[in-house]
């Protein structure tokens, strides 16, 4: 009993006051990227070329969130010049076409369903779907409900059955083996239901474009309300997304 | 030292995650907490929790800096104490032992028979430990202890995780103070040899990752094969559990905490 109480004492309170008070991510962090559309064609290009992810449009100077996986080739190639990481991870969107930028992202709170505001502001239970990623972007979900980011307070909570669910959270390229288990799990959502697409692989089949084992985007299959960009999301990019749309 | 960073990150995540299933509720929470400090710490390293992005063929795009050396010793000095008296607390308290104990027992035999690596295997007393056996990069000068025991239960795979834990945490200190040199690579078009096969091994948290690539006569990708850890491992875990009440599945399943995508990998 003692050693528990002096281990308590030792951790301290560890939750963030975020949103109060705003979370610092260090220099390397790799958040938003911003694209400056005044650089000559040629550095453009040979950016959008080193790019693994066809996501960079060189005519249209644009960068495709969704399918961009935060490598940093793009900003190494350039100097900084053409496309520049911030520490900004402020990524979520509410619209796919949204997800093409150069930088300024549309006010997500604005562009949030606002009935779901009112039905789910207060208690949001949600499913996770695992469908064939590397793990990386269900871990980076899972970690919210530790101690520093503590999602339960805000009333947000992962359960254990779609049942229980008000909408599912989808992480992964959507194998063409998972397509049911997701479909399924999906219907047995009661309505009405949010549909949340979290990392590159569930917005555009991410490192996995291009095999025609996989879907290229949860949108193809199921109405998306919230897309979530990153490979994975850092955690707080989901919390920030998550409190935006639903607070 | 990403490497090592990442073992304790998973095997803090992983000794955690034992406490919550045996309903022992403070060193659950804190470990998930310790772990996030731990990921951060890859993260202040190479912009990404994972480390993604840190690795290229022939080394690594992001070097430490002085600024971030300190950081990361302060990081650490100010955790290693945490770590340490949290995992005394939890393999030091009865009732977590009395679980942990003879639950989910595989003999060092059937252990060599299925081939079991990692710290499934060490729990049984097979030594191996890729750092040690093929040791590349920095390993080859530094001691990585055998962490064999020999009780091949839960509390086994819980015990070589806590010493392999303190046993990293010391490995970064020295690399922080050995300030080896790290020279980045920037990635060059990528050419390989034609006609060649290259396998690669790495002892990763699970254990033994392996890697391997088979090139055709213009040095283009003919196959390219990872074998996961879990392939492994997957056999150990139903070995553990014959006949064991199904209560015990839980507790089994986490002391491996091995990948479901990965075994068919
Ligand atoms: S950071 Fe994104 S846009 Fe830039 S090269 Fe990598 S994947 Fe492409
Ligand atoms: S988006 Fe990236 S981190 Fe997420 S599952 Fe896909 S590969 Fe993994």
């Amino acid at each position: 009993m003692l050693s528990v109480l002096k281990n308590r004492f030792e951790q301290g309170c560890r939750t963030s006051r975020y949103p109060k008070v705003n979370v610092q991510l260090p220099s390397r962090y790799r958040g938003r990227p911003v694209v400056n559309a005044d650089v000559p064609a040629d550095l453009a290009e040979a950016c959008a070329a080193a790019c693994p992810q066809e996501a960079i449009d060189a005519k249209a100077r644009t960068l495709h969130l969704g399918r961009c996986v935060f490598c940093g080739n793009c900003e190494r190639i350039s100097g900084g010049q053409f496309v520049r990481f911030t520490q900004n991870f402020e990524n979520g969107v509410a619209e796919k076409a949204h997800l093409v930028t150069q930088g300024d992202l549309p006010d997500l709170a604005a562009h949030a369903r606002q009935h779901f505001k009112g039905l789910f502001g207060r208690s949001l239970q949600l499913r996770q779907v695992s469908a064939a990623g590397c793990n990386a972007c269900e871990a980076d979900l899972n970690v919210l409900a530790t101690p520093f980011f503590d999602l339960a307070r805000f009333g947000i909570n992962f359960v254990a059955s779609p049942r229980h669910a008000d909408g599912i959270v989808v992480t992964g390229p959507i194998s063409r083996n998972m397509k049911t288990a997701l479909m399924q799990t999906y219907e047995a959502t009661p309505q009405p239901r949010v549909v949340i697409a979290v990392g590159s692989c569930a917005l555009s089949g991410g490192p996995f474009r291009g095999s025609n084992e996989i879907t290229e985007g949860l949108d193809s299959l199921l109405p998306v309300d919230l897309f979530i960009p990153g490979c994975p999301p850092h955690p707080m990019t989901n919390l920030h997304a998550l409190l935006t749309f639903f607070k | 030292m990403a490497l090592e960073l990442e073992r304790i990150a998973n095997h803090v995540g992983d000794l955690g995650a034992l406490s919550g299933d045996v309903a022992f509720l403070p060193p659950a929470n804190y470990c998930g907490r310790m772990r996030g400090d731990f990921l951060n710490m890859t993260l202040l390293l190479c912009g990404n929790r994972f480390g993604k992005g840190l690795v290229r063929p022939g080394g690594v795009r992001f070097a430490l800096d002085d600024e971030i050396r300190q950081d990361l010793a302060g990081r650490i000095a100010e955790l290693a104490p945490q770590v340490e008296h949290v995992l005394a607390l939890l393999l030091n308290t009865p009732g977590v032992r009395a679980r942990f104990e003879g639950c989910g027992r595989v003999s060092r035999g059937d252990a060599d028979q299925l081939g079991l690596v990692g710290p499934a295997g060490r729990a049984c007393g097979l030594p191996y430990d890729a750092r040690r056996v093929f040791p590349t990069e920095i390993y080859g000068q530094l001691e990585i202890p055998e962490n064999a025991e020999s009780t091949g239960d839960v509390w086994a795979r819980a015990k070589v995780r806590r010493d392999e834990v303190m046993q990293s945490i010391d490995i970064i200190h020295s690399l922080l103070d050995d300030r080896p040199e790290t020279t980045c690579v920037e990635q060059p078009p990528l050419r390989l040899a034609p006609d060649a096969l290259a396998v690669t091994v790495n002892e990763a948290w699970r254990g033994e990752v392996s890697h391997c690539v088979l090139t055709d006569a213009n040095g283009g990708i003919l196959r390219y094969k990872i074998k996961d850890p879990s392939f492994h491992n997957w056999n150990g875990l139903s070995m553990s559990l014959r006949d064991t009440g199904i209560s015990d599945f839980p507790l089994n399943n986490k002391s491996y905490n091995l990948s479901y995508c990965g075994f068919d990998l």
